[in-house]
């Protein structure tokens, strides 16, 4: 039964529809776009820093070893140059306790004569150690070890061109690689947890970093076009989000000024009308008062017909830019909705039985609103007539006013009338629309189309809501809520 | 009916239309188009009543209203404006006006209005209302037409009691639509028409005599005769010189 949708969402915001679903996705992808990039430089950051760390970790170790190398070739070849012959077993047992002591792992010293035949070595050398390119004095590796070669000119030498000896030593780099592959271990870990940690935190944090904006497309989602007192809050933070809140606030109260002029030019338009409609209306009237009946007469009562309906119009305009202005909050007082519909009752009974229609006044529960009284007659009658009007004899009409948890009165009046195509559903409430199905010009006073336009002023004005849910064909329901005083 | 009734108005239009609509009833009228002279004519003329224009070219009507009342002058004052916001209306009633009424207005309600604030002052209220045959008790809303009780809903008791307090004056759509609802709202259906024909049938079932008659394009009236036709009143009120405006300059 029910179609369509609310009114208000159909006419003032047009196809905002579409536009709030995607709003809502922008919204939606610029938080994990943030996100996103968050985590990502996050991880980057992460991966920089532990590739940076293990660099230096690995130069450092590198350079450690290779200094500790030279000072020691350095301390051997001194040794070395002043020992003559072959070197003692205390000498050769001290040397092994140093290679066994020493800092570095698997440390291995050997000693070669001229003509590069190992003399003696620490029991430490690994096996299949190279023995050749003595002459190469770089750091050198081998396998798992690292190693330099030294000469040695004997302190009698009197030849200093040619080498008397050669020292070879090294150490094994298992350790230090050791070292390394447990730092990657830990850095992999780190790295690891900063990547299920970074999304969420991102996500967080972006959450955090957008909440403002949130709030700020919430407060402007709720704002209404007409009442002057809603604005969009400033925080005073002076960011950027209060520049925006502050350009939409500047934005607002230019379409505002605009939409007051426009209210204000259609209000003194009706003024300047009503003087000369007067003046014409008074003088047909004397005049078809004076003139016998006839054709004459006629044409003066058609004219007159006009002028009635002019001023209707003149009428319903300035009402609608009185209740556009702060018309509608002027003026009110505490009115019980309830009794104001059941006083009423027999007058819309005897226009529902003029043409067979049934008119059921069901639950009317008690209902106090704040209004104009005014104003609350017109959107009462309003809503029937359209009903009455809209309704086929024999057919029926229920209104029922119930009041709900949430504190609001809802009116609700539900005919089994024409109904209301979806493509007209979303016009009903436009100014000076008019659809002529259903009527019969014969027997009904011409309308002025503003009539729900004004209802819907009206009901907004008061806080309220106007919706209408028809079917073409099986009838429309038209509920107005608007806020009850407790 | 003897009235004689100053008209404050400048647009000469309106002014002529109105003077001419009165004296169709039988009602003096005297223009003066000016603050000055209107309060200078409420003194010298006494005129029964006083229709007030609140917008003069260049003056404020309520100006007119404000010099009256100071002198403690209680003649009746009905204020014509086409500013019909609220505010407006209650500032004249605030300055002592006995009425007001929104242009465009229809002459019957004008002359209803007219007739209605110069009767005021000398009428009594009582408890109850009567025209001819027609009793309504004010206090228990009972209408009785010759001692019988007729049942009557509240909408169709209200239409009664402004029919028999404009008894013999034509009464338009638009002031029964304002006795039904306090507002001016229309609405687009036949609603006075309804209405008028549930009391019509209620109040004439039975009786010979018919109460209410319709007044072709202008509205109904309650009367126990026939109204004129609108011929009758042509030709004496043309012929009429002392229903001639006299000008104030």
């Amino acid at each position: 039964m029910v179609l369509g949708d609310e009114v208000t969402t159909k006419e003032t915001e047009g196809n905002l529809l579409g536009q709030s679903r995607m709003r809502y996705w922008g919204k939606y992808t610029f938080r994990v776009r943030t996100a996103v990039i968050l985590t990502l430089f996050i991880l980057l950051t992460a991966l920089a820093v532990g590739f940076a760390f293990r660099n230096v970790v690995s130069i450092l170790l590198d350079n450690q070893t290779n200094l500790d190398l030279r000072d020691d070739a350095q301390e051997f070849v001194e040794q070395l140059e002043s020992i003559s012959g072959t070197i003692s077993p205390e000498r050769a047992q001290a040397w092994n306790r140093h290679a066994a002591t020493h800092e570095l792992h698997h440390w291995f010293l050997r000693v070669f004569d001229k003509n590069e035949v190992v003399v003696w070595e620490t029991i430490s050398v690994p096996e299949a150690m190279i023995a050749n390119h003595l002459s190469n004095t770089e750091m050198q590796e081998f396998g798992n070890y690292r190693f330099l070669n030294r000469p040695v000119y004997h302190s009698s030498a009197s030849n200093k061109e040619k080498p008397t000896g050669w020292i070879q030593l090294g150490c094994s780099l298992e350790l230090v690689q050791d070292s390394l592959s447990q730092l990657d271990r830990l850095l992999l870990w780190v790295f690891l947890i900063v990547g299920v940690l970074g999304p969420i935190a991102s996500l967080f944090l972006s959450a955090q970093l957008l909440n403002p904006l949130t709030d700020l497309t919430k407060q402007a989602a709720a704002l209404s076009v007409t009442d002057r007192s809603q604005l969009l809050g400033l925080r005073g933070s002076g960011d950027e989000l209060d520049s925006l809140a502050g350009t939409v606030n500047a934005l607002l109260a230019r379409v505002r000024s605009q939409l007051q002029a426009n209210e204000d030019w259609i209000a003194n338009s009706a003024h300047q009308l009503r003087s000369p409609l007067a003046a014409i209306t008074s003088n047909v009237e004397v005049v078809l008062g004076r003139l016998p009946e006839g054709k004459s007469s006629d044409m003066l009562a058609s004219v007159l017909n006009e002028c009635e309906y002019l001023n209707k119009l003149v009428q319903q305009l300035l009402l609608l830019s009185e209740a556009n202005a702060v018309g509608v909050k002027a003026k009110r007082s505490e009115i019980r909705w309830d009794e104001m519909i059941r006083q009423s009752s027999d007058f819309f009974e005897a226009l529902a039985s003029a043409k067979d229609i049934s008119l059921k006044f069901d639950a009317i529960t008690d209902c106090t609103v704040f209004a104009n009284p005014e104003h609350l007659r017109i959107v009462l009658h309003n809503i029937l007539d359209n009903a009455i009007k809209y309704t086929p004899p024999n057919g029926s009409i229920e209104i029922e006013l119930t009041k709900s948890p949430e504190n609001e009165c809802t009116l609700r009046v539900k005919d089994t009338g024409i109904g209301i195509s979806e493509v007209d559903l979303a016009r009903v409430s436009r100014r000076f629309f008019r659809s002529d199905s259903g009527r019969d010009p014969a027997t009904t006073p011409r309308g002025t189309g503003l009539g729900l336009n004004i209802v819907k002023t009206i009901v907004e004005g008061l806080d309220g809501r106007l919706q209408i849910d028809s079917v073409l064909g099986s009838g429309t329901t038209v509920r107005i809520v608007l806020p009850a005083i407790a | 009916m003897g009235i004689n009734v100053l008209l404050v108005e400048d647009d000469p239009s309106l002014a002529n239309a109105i003077l001419e609509g009165l004296s169709d009833q039988n009602i003096k009228c005297e223009i003066v188009s000016t603050v000055a002279n209107a309060i200078q004519a409420v003194r010298d003329r006494r005129p029964d009543a006083v229709i007030l224009d609140l917008m003069l070219s260049g003056d404020n009507g309520l100006d007119v209203l404000k010099a009256v009342r100071a002198q403690r002058d209680p003649t009746p004052v009905l204020i014509l404006t086409a500013l019909g916001s609220l505010e407006n209306r209650v500032a004249g009633l605030n300055e002592g006006a006995d009425d007001y009424l929104v242009k465009p207005f229809e002459m019957p309600e004008l002359i209803a209005r007219i007739t209605a604030i110069t009767r005021r002052n000398n009428r009594i209220e009582g408890s109850t209302l009567t025209y001819g045959p027609l009793l309504l008790d004010l206090t228990t809303r009972r209408v009785f037409r010759d001692g019988k009780e007729l049942k009557l809903s509240p909408t169709e008791t209200s239409l009664i009691e402004l029919f028999i307090r404009h008894e013999n004056q034509v009464l338009t759509r638009k002031m029964l639509c304002h006795q039904l609802w306090e507002t001016n709202w229309e609405g687009e259906t036949n609603v006075i028409e309804v209405h008028i024909n549930r009391l019509r049938s209620k109040l004439e079932r039975g009786f010979e005599q018919p109460l209410i008659h319709t007044i072709r394009g202008r509205g109904y009236m309650l009367s126990e005769s026939e109204p004129k036709s609108r011929t009758e009143s042509l030709e004496p009120l043309d012929s009429d010189e002392s229903n001639k405006p006299t000008k104030i300059e």
